[in-house]
């Protein structure tokens, strides 16, 4: 029988090989929980500095490329025939009814959010078609003006700049319009020209606001890629702006892209329960939970039977 | 020392070579039966191989015991490195009589020639460690075998380092060769639990779980000699933690760590 000594020795053996056998295998599960839960816990920070980063990028090159447009258009104003500029003098009808909506550039502007979603800012059914442009009149061919529609302004901001000299003020109000139409009209060109050529030392900005309809974005968006991101976002969109019928379309239309997709579910929910059909919403979600586990749908579900608000 | 151990006779039924009890196996059993076919041939010289430790010399053995009683066979286990000694040897063993000294095979020849029977058949000669004998003895070997009185069974160990084949007494000679492989792993499974259910061992057939022999099979590889050797060990560790710390052991399956401590000692798994 072998002694005591020689145990304990082949004891200590078996924990060296041991160490060295299973060592490495240790370390690299380790390392991998390590990585997991790095991941985990800056992911989403990371996620939305990489996503604020882009925006911002993207708002630069709108500027520039809005101020390019404008000095451009500002060349097409010096050369506008001699009857034109009669016609700016005397403004039609049409014109002077747009000239009297005008309102300031700064009021009620709204900047884009950081998730470079387009938010709906005041009124949704306003927003539709208002596309403003700040940029000088187009021409036709026979030296007319075009239509008072597809007017555009320049918005002299000197002083705002000059005071300031903040390029961030610039891609603050230069992203994304406010709702309001802001117009001049044609024949207030010659006194911008007027105070150009009074102070021609100042450094001029032009500004192009414009105000995207982040439905229409979507849906363009939708359909170029097809990305269920899109559609779910259109369905949110719809649900927010209480257009319930649509906001279940577009959570249907997700769930036919993606079934798993747990948002798909949730907005198609949420909005059968605004419109009544509550039991559809929980039949629904219950459907869910037997083949996914998701804490969201459950709370959903919870608040639905409860009878308690979500929203 | 407690004499009740209960892994005391255990270990020694692994004992190599000690006990023989000779346990048929998927690959032995077939070579035995090419073998015991091709002894029966009108053959010269044959070729028995494979690598050390997979139970070759256990299988002559078996043959030579079932063959024994019908007469006509000579097994030689140990080899020889003189010609005087072999064909005294021989001469023994052939006629059960103090052999006279021989000045060479050609006497030894002659004298066997005229005392056998012209028409009996060829004596089979079965030479364990074939690869130990010295060139020249090979060759006399090969000229008693052109003599149609012998026909001799060779064993040799097939290594990695010499290829003991390819040596010209063999390439130009041999008129057959038997190759025994290693063990499978369910031939290692079926070893350990046939040697515990031959002894009466039938309360240990539990100690050992698929994963044992698993083990057991990377540690040894499929090698009979080193298979007794680490079940050895294994249970001359176990009588130790049965004697002095038998609440580490459970009446179920071993721990692995028994095994790898058995193997750890006999050197077949190092921690350096």
């Amino acid at each position: 029988m072998l002694s005591t000594s020689e145990i304990m020795e082949l004891e200590k053996r078996l924990l060296k090989y041991r160490a060295k056998k299973y060592g490495k295998y240790f370390f690299f599960i380790t390392l991998f929980f390590t990585i997991s839960l790095c991941f985990y816990f800056f992911y989403p920070t990371a996620l939305s500095w990489f996503q604020k980063n882009t925006s911002d990028t993207n708002a630069t090159t709108l500027v520039q490329s809005n101020m390019n447009t404008v000095k451009t258009k500002e060349n097409n104003q010096t050369l506008l025939p001699d009857k034109a500029k009669k016609q700016e003098e005397t403004p039609s009808p049409q014109e002077s009814s747009i000239k009297t909506t005008n309102v300031p550039i700064l009021e009620n502007q709204h900047v884009v959010s950081q998730d470079h979603q387009i938010k709906n800012i005041s009124d949704t059914t306003s927003r539709k078609n208002d596309f403003l442009v700040l940029n000088m009149p187009d021409i036709k061919p026979d030296g007319k003006f075009l239509t008072p529609k597809e007017e555009t302004v320049i918005l002299n901001d000197d002083d705002a700049y000059s005071k300031k000299n903040d390029s961030s003020l610039l891609s603050q109000t230069a992203v994304v319009a406010p709702s309001p139409y802001l117009q001049v009209a044609p024949n207030e060109i010659p006194k911008l020209e007027q105070q150009k050529e009074e102070e021609p030392v100042k450094n001029k900005v032009f500004i192009e606001t414009q105000e995207i309809d982040s439905l229409h974005y979507l849906k363009d968006k939708f359909e170029k890629t097809h990305n269920i991101v899109f559609s779910l976002m259109l369905a949110e969109e719809y649900y927010m702006i209480k257009n319930y019928e649509e906001s279940l379309k577009w959570a249907l239309l997700s769930n036919d892209i993606d079934s798993s997709n747990e948002r798909s579910w949730i907005w198609f929910a949420k909005a059968k329960n605004k419109l009544g059909q509550k039991e559809d919403a929980i039949k629904a979600l219950k459907a869910y939970l037997q083949s996914h586990q998701s804490k969201e749908v459950k709370g959903l579900l919870n608040q639905l039977n409860s009878g308690n608000s979500y929203d | 020392m407690n004499k009740t151990n209960a892994y005391t006779d255990v270990k020694n039924i692994f004992i190599d070579g000690g006990v023989f009890d000779y346990v048929n196996l998927d690959k032995s059993a077939i070579a035995y039966d090419k073998l015991v076919q091709t002894l029966k041939k009108p053959l010269k010289i044959i070729l028995f191989f494979g690598r050390p430790g997979i139970g070759k010399t256990f299988l002559l053995q078996k043959i030579y015991n079932d063959l024994k009683g019908k007469g006509g066979i000579i097994f030689f286990p140990r080899p020889f490195f003189d010609e005087k000694e072999f064909v005294k040897s021989l001469y023994e063993e052939l006629f059960m009589e103090t052999s006279p000294n021989f000045s060479g095979y050609d006497e030894f020849l002659s004298i066997v020639s005229k005392r056998l029977d012209k028409d009996a058949p060829p004596i089979s000669v079965l030479i364990d460690e074939a690869q130990l004998y010295p060139d020249d003895l090979i060759e006399k070997i090969r000229l008693m075998a052109d003599s149609r009185r012998f026909k001799f069974l060779f064993t040799i160990h097939k290594t990695e380092k010499e290829d003991i084949l390819a040596k010209d007494y063999f390439t130009t000679r041999i008129w057959e060769t038997i190759e025994l492989y290693h063990l499978s792993l369910g031939e290692v499974q079926t070893y350990i639990e046939k040697k515990l259910l031959y002894h009466n061992k039938f309360e240990h057939l539990n100690l050992f779980k698929n994963c044992h022999y698993k083990l057991i099979m990377q540690l040894t590889q499929g090698n009979l000699r080193n298979t007794n050797k680490l079940m050895y060990k294994v249970f001359e560790i176990l009588e130790y933690y049965d004697e002095n710390k038998p609440s580490r052991l459970s009446s179920r399956a071993i721990n692995k760590k028994y095994i790898e401590m058995a193997a750890l000692s006999l050197g077949m798994i190092h921690n350096a």
